[in-house]
């Protein structure tokens, strides 16, 4: 059950019954962002993410999308779960920006080029870490599962 | 976030204000209120693995309504959101039409690591 007073249900969505249009904005970035990565590299990206910010509780929002195993590997250090080395690049982008976005600058984007990403893939990418780190704020926040 | 984003945000306040709250909030002159809702931003930003409904009961204590609550978590959850999209990607405003004061808070630091620093 969220932590906010009148509300029912205890789902992402339900917390924002309070206020529908900041759901309904909400959720077309959601769908935006998993558009733009396929499913394996948004799970990796949440489980980081929710290692980072103290929140691996929120790693159930992505269950089914890697096998477990993999998946408890990646949020305990995902250095050592045996990752493609594109994707140890894009987990690299995924930690400054979620640690240390001010540290970010050309050359992180340089990086992700030489692995192999394109302009897009780095928008997507980009996009996708400042959204989750949004959404997993405001779960935290209010004792609510990400979607 | 960047710090051209974060002074568009100055609206009619007084520049030196804005200033001392991009640089450390603390010493600033805000209200019980906006002390609460800095705080809960603040733990919100850093820790967001530690909050806990604890959190929410001291914004309630100083007067702020469900809803407002619900607004309090978006907007700063929104700004972790757009400073990303700003610095991953070296999108910034430009810094004509911003006073002195607030541009003087910036040049070595951004509001990010101002903050950091404040709760040292």
């Amino acid at each position: 059950m969220s932590w906010l007073k009148g509300v029912s249900g205890d789902g992402y969505a339900d917390a924002f019954s309070l206020s529908p249009g900041a759901e309904e904005a909400d959720a077309a970035m959601r769908e935006q962002v998993r558009l733009g990565l396929g499913e394996r590299d948004y799970a990796l990206m949440s489980l980081v993410i929710a290692g980072l910010l103290g929140c691996p509780r929120f790693m159930d929002s992505v269950r089914g999308l890697l096998p477990a195993v993999e998946a408890v590997k990646v949020i305990e250090d995902w250095r050592e779960a045996g990752l493609s080395s594109k994707e140890q690049a894009a987990m690299v982008y995924v930690e400054k920006g979620t640690l240390r976005p001010h540290e970010a600058g050309p050359s992180d984007v340089e990086v992700l080029r030489a692995a192999g990403f394109n302009d897009t893939d780095i928008l997507s990418l980009a996009t996708a870490i400042a959204y989750q780190n949004h959404a997993m704020r405001v779960a935290a926040a209010l004792g609510v599962e990400p979607l | 976030m960047s710090h051209g984003e974060f002074l568009r945000l100055q609206g009619d306040s007084d520049a030196s204000e804005v200033a001392k709250v991009a640089n450390n909030w603390r010493t600033a002159e805000l209200d019980a209120k906006e002390r609460a809702m800095l705080e809960f931003s603040e733990r919100l930003t850093f820790t967001p693995g530690l909050m806990s409904p604890d959190d929410l009961d001291g914004l309630r204590a100083v007067g702020f309504d469900e809803a407002q609550i619900l607004a309090i978590v978006a907007a700063a959850a929104y700004r972790n959101f757009v400073s990303r999209i700003a610095e991953l990607l070296g999108v910034d405003l430009p810094d004509e039409g911003y006073s002195k004061e607030l541009l003087e808070v910036f040049p070595s630091k951004t509001a990010t690591s101002a903050v950091e620093e404040a709760i040292q």
